[in-house]
């Protein structure tokens, strides 16, 4: 590489930089130092309607113990550069393993992925940020412990510990990650190791047992933030029950939302459900295994037509909700029949479970499979649905309420329609709350697409923010509008942190908004 | 990864099991020989034949991997050449594998007479034109091996002077890869 083409730190010189390098080999070896472009490129590799030129790393550190993540973080603070760190670093659509911004470091901690400790009586992990789902998995069916994880989609490649500090949700009783993660060990922004919680005390035995340990409880500040970097992190572990039934249940019209939600409120807060359920709009449901092109081959938003005949050809409804009980059979009988009984009232729900609901649904297994956190990774089908590489997660939050949920699903099929993309979308239904997911799926290769796809995301947020509506999480383009639309007190109280903790700013600036005020 | 409902039940994915997305490789095979010069495969079998054509007409040895299974790979020992033909979302999980862990060498996107292939070494395009069209993934197949023969490159050696770089083709569905994983 030429050295004019070299990305460098912002405001850092050549040299400066080459000296940090060198520190950088002393402290992880000079084989986990990467720079070259090749090296780097799946470290660049964006779904998002971004430019390519913003988010283009300066180096790749693989680091594996957590002293050497205290050493980096110095040497970064003496020569002013920013490192971006990322777990097992498949923030797909969010912006998957690259930087915030040009220039970063990325800080990639995959080969940190020791199992420190599992316990099969009070159900907890302790483990490492590379640690990936499929790590943790294989290790509990070795040891035969009767535990189950939570993974989100991804699954087997992805990992506990980046799903989890980016709040991300699975599809188990467990299914909201940061409520059942319990203590963190973190470098902090001037090389300190805190244990939050328990940690604290020489020996604690409780450290992954009592999330709130004495005094504030200061764990959320490490997730969606970048006021430090998480070393290890405990998480509880669902006890496999005696017996599971996964179960599926259609709907058939656009408007029957508003029905769904409206049963199922009460059945999850009371948790007669007790899972994050999905309830997953047509093409959804059939883009993880069929592409568009089967049904329909125009340009646009696919027309009614087409998705009334998707709905007809594959015997799918309009709403399709994926949902399981969990407990002993008695138990689980006896929850059937009050659910069997809240969805039959109208006469429009089409109920099934076993071989009938596999053979309704060309999503069920997959579902099924991870309601009971197994790992699979047919989601990815909904890459080949249009096809061109750009995706991107547009995640607002909804209250369990269908006149809400109709609100927005009709907000969003009108802007997305606007802008000639689908609307691929499904709910994931919380306690009280539902993550409506949508995929802005779109051909990242053709430059219109990709500036209308982004142009439809921004009015995405900017709409549905004028009717209260904020969303969960968001990509490395849009963390800071996303950060406007929570107002600026809390953006000060974010900086001021952020000041505190880190004032040379060099732990991931523009993590969710933040940047320190140098 | 089209998979029909019959072949997601055959393979495992619809039943959750940790079937990965090809079952040409048994659990714990090397994917490919570790040797220089020798190159796995991956993709639908005409596509990679005809690939592995152009390999194997610049001297290298190659064998055919079956459908990219991409949990497969990513136990597999380090140090292998891997190449072949993939759909977008194998794409997304092969790319967001090799970081920390792979080099990839080169990417393309490929429709009837339209083709961009980029250089992740020189971090360029690289000028491929088919000379017919039945032949292109064969000479394909010729330019990832001087691209992997040419390893480090210098900045010039893997683009063939006086060639036309094509603009990324829309609507591309089949897209190449060689990596070093
Ligand atoms: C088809 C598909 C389906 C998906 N389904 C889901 C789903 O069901 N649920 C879901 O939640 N997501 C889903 N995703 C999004 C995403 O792939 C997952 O959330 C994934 O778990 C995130 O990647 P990761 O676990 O490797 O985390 P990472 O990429 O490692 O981390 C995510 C972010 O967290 C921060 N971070 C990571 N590690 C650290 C650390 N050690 N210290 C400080 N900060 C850190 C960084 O900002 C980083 O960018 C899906 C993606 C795809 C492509």
């Amino acid at each position: 590489m030429k050295q004019s083409d070299r990305t460098l730190p912002p405001g850092v010189s050549a040299a400066d930089f080459d000296s940090a390098l060198q520190k950088f080999k002393d402290v992880v070896g000079g084989d986990n130092v990467l720079i070259d472009s090749d090296h780097l490129a799946p470290y660049t590799k964006l779904m998002m309607a971004g430019h390519d030129r913003d988010y283009i790393p300066s180096a790749a550190l693989l680091a594996t113990r957590t002293e050497q993540v205290q050493a980096i973080v110095k040497i970064c603070n003496e020569y002013g550069v920013p490192i971006w760190p990322i777990s097992t670093g498949k923030n797909l659509g969010y912006g998957s393993a690259a930087p915030g911004e040009t220039g970063q470091v990325m800080l990639d901690l995959r080969n940190m992925d020791q199992i420190i400790d599992v316990d099969p009586e009070v159900c907890t992990a302790l483990i490492e940020p590379g640690v990936t789902y499929q790590k943790l998995y294989d290790y509990i069916q070795e040891a035969g412990y009767k535990l189950w994880l939570d993974p989100p989609a991804p699954s087997a490649i992805a990992g506990p510990v980046g799903n989890t500090l980016d709040r991300g949700v699975g599809y188990t009783p467990y299914g909201e990650h940061f409520m059942f993660q319990c203590g963190m060990e973190v470098v902090l922004p001037n090389g300190e190791v805190v244990r939050t919680g328990m940690g604290g005390i020489p020996n604690s035995t409780s450290w992954q047992v009592f999330k709130w340990g004495y005094g504030p409880y200061i764990d959320g500040l490490f997730t969606q933030s970048n006021y430090g970097i998480v070393t290890k992190m405990g998480l509880w572990l669902m006890p496999a029950p005696p017996a599971y039934r996964p179960f599926l249940i259609q709907y058939p019209d656009p408007e029957d939302i508003e029905e769904i939600v409206e049963i199922m409120r009460p059945l999850r807060i009371s948790q007669v459900i007790p899972n994050a359920v999905v309830i997953a709009h047509t093409l959804w449901d059939v883009a993880s295994h069929k592409p568009r092109s089967d049904f329909y081959d125009g340009d646009g938003t696919i027309p009614r037509e087409a998705i009334d005949k998707i709905k007809s050809d594959e015997g799918i409804g309009e709403w399709n909700i994926y949902a399981a009980l969990y407990g002993t059979p008695e138990q689980i009988e006896v929850n059937w029949n009050i659910i069997q009984q809240a969805f039959s009232k109208s006469g429009k729900a089409k109920i099934f479970h076993g071989e009938a609901a596999e053979k309704a649904s060309g999503s069920f297994g997959y579902r099924a499979a991870l309601m009971k956190g197994e790992m699979n990774l047919q989601e990815f089908g909904l890459y080949n649905w249009r096809g061109g590489g750009g995706s991107m997660w547009f995640a607002p939050v909804s209250q369990a309420k269908g006149k809400e949920t109709r609100d927005q699903t009709d907000l969003a099929q009108e802007i997305l329609g606007k802008y000639g993309f689908d609307y691929v979308a499904e709910y994931i239904v919380g306690w009280r709350d539902m993550h409506h997911i949508i995929d802005l799926l779109y051909d990242r290769q053709d430059p219109e697409e990709k500036e209308r796809a982004h142009a439809c995301f921004a009015e995405l947020i900017g709409e549905f923010e004028k009717r209260g509506y904020g969303i969960y999480r968001t990509n490395i383009e849009f963390m800071d509008r996303a950060a406007q639309s929570f107002g600026e007190p809390l953006r000060n109280i974010h900086r001021t942190i952020k000041d505190a903790l880190d004032p040379n700013g060099i732990i991931a600036p523009g993590k969710s908004g933040i940047r320190g005020s140098v | 990864m089209t998979l029909s409902r019959r072949e997601l039940l055959k393979h495992g994915l619809a039943l959750g099991s940790l079937a990965p997305f090809a079952v040409g490789l048994a659990a714990g095979e090397p994917t490919a020989p570790l040797m220089a010069r020798r190159v796995a495969v991956y993709g639908p079998e005409r596509a990679s034949r005809a690939l592995r054509q152009g390999f194997s007409r610049a001297g290298w040895q190659s064998t055919f991997a079956g459908r990219l299974n991409v949990l497969e790979l990513a136990r597999s020992r380090p140090g292998y050449w891997i190449a072949g033909f993939a759909d977008d979302a194998e794409l997304v999980l092969l790319t967001s594998l090799a970081a920390g862990r792979g080099r990839i060498v080169a990417l393309g996107r490929h429709a009837p007479q339209a083709h961009s292939v980029r250089s992740w070494k020189t971090n360029s395009p690289v000028s491929f034109q088919e000379s017919n069209p039945r032949d292109w993934r064969r000479d394909l197949g010729g330019l990832y091996a001087a691209l992997a023969d040419h390893t480090p490159l210098s900045p010039h050696a893997d683009t063939r002077p006086g060639q036309r770089v094509v603009a990324a083709p829309r609507d591309a569905r089949e897209h190449s890869f060689l990596i070093r994983v």
